[in-house]
């Protein structure tokens, strides 16, 4: 039963679910999403993606290579996958953190999902679509490690003003705590979301003004050698 | 839908979580990412001797359960990267299971998760290393581990968001869980697409087939193999080019090819009877060696380590090992660490195989010959040895580092005394015991021991004549002062190794041998010792190539010893005399098969060792034709009594006969029937009662020789007159059950230490500390993986009685499965059958007088060991249970064994055995009687047996639902996936706690009163005199 609701087939109701890969076991109705989902098509340029169209055309394709580091045909197959678990082409928030909940089954991932969502969702506009995703793929993958923490600075910058709080850092990392429940052991000094916000501002807030520019992100991530090896989670790998 | 922590709760409470619970909600939420690779983790933590233990119970969860998770599979990959016994394990499980799967037309998600693994399983334990120059990450891990763990992800949208999310998450805010869940994405990220799924297993068709195949063409009772064989011919293109590198290259320096070859070439000679085209045999079909492959690859190794081929090179010899240095330098401590393990792993399997393939070319031998032809064999496998080989399931390294950093090094096989082994007494097979000598902790993969050392100069020199160095970086000398003989063997391989798998082509393509006057028809001759014997299996053949695992300078080689012992010793005289009757003997047979006379003015007082055994498997061979033969002619003419009993034995199982007996293959046996080996029947009998003979006078030499040598040979001195004796009196012992039909029991009856310290004491490891031995039995032809099931099973059984406190007592005996039709079984020492206690009167031990106190310490351990077997047997329906299946020890215990029926069955369904368990009257009476206290005792320990084992059901019952999923074991085949739910019904989970009082009273009453136990076992008695 798990082989065929994860290989559904292609190309068939397509446009009717937007996420007919995602095993039905898992209700949807667990947790209500906090905005009502957009189907509707926007016009960001891959919007007719949503036919039944397997491949992407010469122009989206030259767009894509413009902007992120993968060649044509690593973008075809990374579009045939994305419209394999997306058929419709565009994400919603529901459909975003029901992905999270097969990986992270024993605690809440709804929130840490619509902060990450927001981080793909570059225009705004409620749904992830190809472009979105294969950007952000290209970046985690094969940017340099600047653009990395340029990335990962947005979702924790929840006001989009240039600087982290202390606060903004809290609701991430909390939200992290509540996605993972208790299956990840800790130790002592960062065993609460306090304890490790604490940790964070202790390490790369320099002037000790409870916030943290992009330059003190920058630098004191890369002073932590588990913050690097966790953005070279993907290097070699995409 | 709620979220799973509570269950998080439950898996974080230290007492409830353990494998079974793991193993039991990975089959609850097979496709729950989250679930399945957080268990995983769990597991991971585990101890590796844990892992083990219920290996066999993941592999079958991996095979049968498809998920859409690919957790417990990347597991199973991570552990067997990390230990070298679940490797090896993994390899032969998965082997089994895919020639299981093999048999429906279907590809399955199954098979291809075989395939997979098995492939992974391959590459762990053989693949190369990568080129030298360390990989950036080499520094991390062991390279090859970083080159598994570096393939790329595929196109899967959903881990690919998970992993950018989890890279977001673990900067700055929690890097542990990107450590985890990152690798999580990973690995769900590297799941095959369905179409490119199939595209890739064909892809390794190649491969995955010659694993496969060797199981079944090695059996060559399959008749549903045919897909196997078409994917079997592409084996020998990749052998060919394999190898014939190497022949091309200088063979006569670094060429070890044709080393290896070169000496079944002067042992062809100095054997009397067989022409040389059966060497090649083994190199013709060597695709039915599972290892074809790394055959292929250690041939190709310099032979430095025999003294024999080294000395009369000596320059090349030093000159390699001064490249050996250099090259190995180029190699980094992670890659050299790799060259151990895949070289220790690829000994350990060719091991292995050859134990198996032992056993299977005893099938074909008469009975009355077994035993020499054994010990004759063993010969062969123990000069050989010390080599980089252990005991797996016996071995109790884990290859983890312990807490100061180093793993616990496995223990080295060192010896195998020849004489100490015996054919088993079976109907249809010939599984056989053997003693394993081993010296523990000797065995690691640290580069920087002087003994690996060795070990890695011949690895990497190999390694870099395999990669293609050019010749002119190799200092030797090409070709100069190398023999002839040797040439000409290169360049039949080179003829020859393109027709691998066309048996009888290569026959007639090879070239005349070096002994004149072979008669032209005599390749049809080879050709049906080949087809006797199954493509694999020439008794010529050099099955093992363990040579270049030799350590050398440490220990002394068996060989060597041997041969001093052999040549010191004189024979003694009518021995010599009986011998040259026994040599003029098998000239005229020879003759009158058409064999090349052996050569007549050889000595005989100068027989080697090696010759000797040589002889005896040439000996062997011929009685196989001459059997053959003789069957052919007795159901050809109907008048002519089978009297003899192992021409009796219908052929059908004789590896390769079936062509005897199938109509279509009529052309072949007529022209075997009209050729000269049409022989009288009597004649033919005659012929082969002298050959047996001339075996067993062979067998008796040598005994006599050796026991000689044993005396004086010095590295413990028997120095009073009775030690010697007291040996002399045990070979005599040997000797003479030789000649019984059963010598089986009578071996059982010397007790385990004394015959521990009298191999000790004969053997030149004996002084050393660590010197300590293991008893095996080698099986083939049977699958072992139901008796491996139920030991693992009463072994939970045996672990929640220890953990209750109960009294309750069963023996677990390890069992190492092999292939689908092989495996290693643990030899239950000190015990013997029932069955033979009461024919034959041997009893294991005597118990003193019923007042003493070595009576009522027996008495009670009879009554502890009732009582565990009686609540196992009933359980787990456990049946068949006649005396020879139960086995009584030293101490006063029963000990089951024989497991073919259970859960479910029992034998010809005659519903016989209905009693519960068996509960002889005799049984009670040995407790003292219905009023003894013995006896009260017993019952009470049934009681709190079967209270504990209901207390624990979970843990048993989560084992056989495990197992009950697509299994192939005939357990299963009644019920089903039911079987389970019948095992929960006799657990009796709800029953009230003075219910089980009465509950476990009826059936302790009603196993008394059957008269249907008295009844089976007078059946077995009429049907098999079995008392």
């Amino acid at each position: 039963m798990a082989s065929q609701t994860w290989i559904a087939p292609r190309g068939r109701h397509k446009g009717t679910h937007l996420v007919r890969s995602l095993p039905k076991r898992e209700s949807p109705t667990y947790r209500p999403p906090p905005r009502p989902s957009v189907s509707v098509l926007d016009n960001n340029g891959l919007s007719t993606m949503g036919k039944s169209q397997s491949k992407l055309s010469p122009e989206q394709l030259a767009d894509l290579q413009k902007n992120t580091y993968f060649d044509k045909k690593e973008l075809q197959q990374w579009y045939k996958g994305f419209r394999k678990d997306c058929p419709s082409g565009q994400l919603d928030k529901a459909a975003f953190s029901t992905i999270y909940r097969q990986f992270f089954p024993f605690g809440d991932p709804g929130e840490f999902a619509d902060y990450v969502f927001n981080v793909f969702d570059a225009n705004q506009n409620g749904t992830i679509d190809f472009k979105e995703f294969i950007c952000a793929l290209s970046v985690t993958s094969r940017g340099h490690l600047d653009e990395k923490l340029k990335w990962a600075f947005q979702l924790y910058d929840i006001d989009k003003d240039g600087t982290i709080t202390y606060d903004e850092m809290l609701q991430i990392v909390q939200s992290i705590y509540k996605m993972t429940g208790e299956m990840v052991k800790l130790p002592s000094d960062e065993d609460t979301p306090e304890k490790r916000v604490d940790k964070i501002f202790r390490n790369m807030d320099r002037d000790k003004d409870a916030k943290l520019t992009f330059d003190e992100f920058v630098e004191g991530s890369k002073q932590d050698p588990t913050i690097v090896k966790a953005l070279s989670l993907y290097d070699g790998l995409v | 839908m709620a979220t799973h922590g509570l269950l998080l709760r439950l898996f974080l409470s230290p007492e409830f979580f353990t494998v079974h619970t793991a193993l039991r909600y990975l089959t609850i939420y097979p496709d729950n990412v989250g679930i399945t690779y957080y268990l995983t983790r769990r597991l991971k933590e585990l101890d590796t001797q844990e892992l083990t233990d219920v290996w066999g119970f993941i592999s079958h969860l991996l095979v049968t359960r498809p998920t859409k998770s690919r957790a417990v599979e990347s597991f199973v990959v991570d552990i067997i990267k990390r230990s070298t016994h679940l490797a090896m394990i993994t390899l032969w499980f998965m082997q089994a299971a895919l020639r299981d799967l093999s048999s429906s037309p279907n590809r399955s998600q199954s098979f291809i998760i075989c395939q997979r693994v098995l492939h992974k399983c391959h590459e762990i334990i053989f693949a190369d290393l990568p080129p030298p120059a360390p990989a950036p990450y080499s520094a991390l891990s062991l390279p090859f581990q970083s080159r598994f763990s570096r393939k790329k992800v595929k196109p899967h949208f959903e881990p690919a968001v998970i992993g950018i999310s989890m890279i977001l998450a673990g900067t700055p805010g929690m890097p542990q869980l990107t450590e985890i869940m990152g690798q999580v994405a990973v690995e769900q990220g590297r799941v095959e697409e369905e179409g490119t799924q199939l595209k890739s297993v064909e892809a390794q068709d190649e491969e995955v087939a010659s694993y496969g195949s060797p199981t079944s063409s090695r059996l060559s009772l399959d008749e549903d193999a045919d897909d196997m064989d078409e994917l079997e011919e592409n084996q020998p293109r990749r052998n060919f080019n394999h190898s014939s590198p190497a022949l091309v290259r200088l063979p006569g320096s670094t060429g070890s090819t044709n080393l290896g070859r070169r000496r079944t070439v002067e042992a062809a000679q100095t054997a009397p009877a067989l022409p040389l085209h059966l060497q090649h045999f083994r190199r013709s079909t060597q695709s039915d060696d599972p290892l074809g492959q790394l055959d292929a690859e250690s041939i190709a190794t310099p032979y430095q380590s025999t003294p024999s081929i080294s000395s009369a090179r000596p320059q090349p010899r030093s000159a390699s090992m001064s490249m050996a240095d250099a090259l190995l330098g180029s190699y980094d401590m992670p890659s050299q660490v790799h060259l151990l393990r895949s070289q220790y792993c690829r000994s350990e399997i060719q091991f292995l195989l050859t134990l198996e393939n032992i056993s299977n070319r005893l099938l074909v031998v008469p009975k009355p010959a077994r035993v020499s032809a054994l010990r004759a064999e063993l010969t062969a496998l123990n000069h050989k040895l010390p080599a980089e080989v252990c005991m797996p399931m016996w071995c109790s390294s884990s290859d983890t580092p312990r807490p100061h950093g180093v793993p616990q090094p496995h223990h080295r096989i060192v010896r195998i005394p020849p004489s100490e082994s015996v054919v088993l007494n079976s109907a249809e097979r010939a599984p056989y015991m053997l003693l394993i000598e081993i010296l523990n902790d000797e065995l690691d993969f640290d580069p920087a021991k002087r003994g690996n050392k060795e070990v890695l100069k011949k690895i990497v020199l190999k390694e870099n004549e395999r990669k293609g160095a050019s010749a002119d970086l190799i200092p030797f000398n090409p070709a100069a002062g190398r023999p002839a003989k040797a040439e000409y063997v290169a360049d039949t391989d080179l003829v020859s190794e393109p027709q691998n798998g066309l048996k009888s082509t290569v026959v007639i393509e090879t070239p005349p041998t070096p002994t004149s006057g072979t008669p032209p028809s005599e390749e049809e001759e080879m050709d049906l010792v080949e087809q006797l014997y199954g493509a694999a299996q020439s008794l010529r053949s050099q099955p093992i190539n363990l040579s270049d695992s030799i350590v050398l300078p440490p220990t002394p080689k068996n060989r060597d010893l041997d041969m001093a012992a052999w040549s010191r010793s004189v024979p003694p005289s009518p021995t010599a005399v009986e011998n040259g009757h026994a040599m003029s003997l098998s000239r005229s047979t020879s003759q009158g098969m058409g064999m090349p006379s052996p050569d007549p003015s050889r000595e005989l007082a100068s027989v080697s060792l090696d010759e000797y055994s040589e002889r005896m498997r040439t000996a062997a061979i011929m009685l196989a034709q001459l059997n053959a033969n003789l069957a052919q002619h007795s159901m050809g003419i109907p008048g002519i009594p089978a009297g003899l009993p192992d021409v009796s034995v219908p052929l059908r199982w004789l590896p390769g006969s079936s062509w005897l007996t199938r109509g279509g293959d009529q052309n072949a046996t007529d022209g075997q029937t009209n050729g000269r080996l049409r022989l009288q029947y009597s004649e033919a009998a005659g012929i082969r009662d002298r050959i047996m003979k001339e075996m067993m006078d062979l067998e008796e030499e040598r005994m006599e020789r050796m026991k000689e040598n044993r005396e004086d040979r010095g590295m413990i001195r028997i120095g009073d007159l009775g030690g010697g004796m007291n040996t002399a009196e045990d070979e005599g012992i040997i000797r003479r059950e030789l000649n019984k039909a059963d010598p089986s029991a009578i071996v059982f009856s010397e007790s385990w230490a004394a015959k521990k310290s009298r191999v000790r004491q004969g053997s030149p490891y004996g002084h050393l500390v660590n010197w300590d031995c293991v008893s095996v039995i080698v099986k083939t032809g049977a699958d072992l993986r139901q008796e491996q099931l139920a030991t693992q099973l009463i072994r939970e059984f045996k672990r929640i009685w220890e953990e209750e406190n109960c009294a309750c007592w069963v023996r677990y005996f390890r069992i190492l499965i092999t292939g689908a039709s092989s495996g290693l079984v643990e030899t239950i020492t000190d015990a013997v059958s029932i069955h033979s206690i009461k024919k034959e009167g041997i009893c294991p031990a005597t118990y003193g007088d019923p007042s003493s106190a070595k009576f009522a310490r027996a008495q009670r351990n009879f009554a502890t060991s009732l009582a565990g077997y009686s609540v196992v047997t009933y359980l787990l329906q456990i049946k068949d249970r006649h005396n020879g299946n139960i086995l009584l020890d030293r101490e006063g215990r029963l000990v089951h064994i024989d497991f073919g029926f259970m859960l479910a069955q029992s034998p010809g369904n005659l519903g016989f055995e209905a009693a519960p368990f068996k509960l002889l009257p005799e049984y009670v009476e040995v407790l003292g009687g219905i009023e003894g206290p013995a006896y009260l005792e017993f019952r009470r320990l049934f009681r709190e047996g079967f209270e504990a084992a209901r207390k624990h059901c979970d843990r048993i019952i989560t084992l056989v639902e495990l197992m009950q999923k697509d299994s192939t074991l005939p357990c299963f085949a009644a019920f089903g996936e039911q079987t389970a739910s019948h095992l929960r019904d006799r657990l009796q989970p709800a029953m009230t706690h003075s219910l089980v009082g009465e509950y476990v009273d009826r059936l302790i009453d009603n196993s008394l009163g059957s008269s249907w136990t008295r009844l089976y076992d007078s059946y077995q008695y009429y049907s098999q005199s079995i008392l």
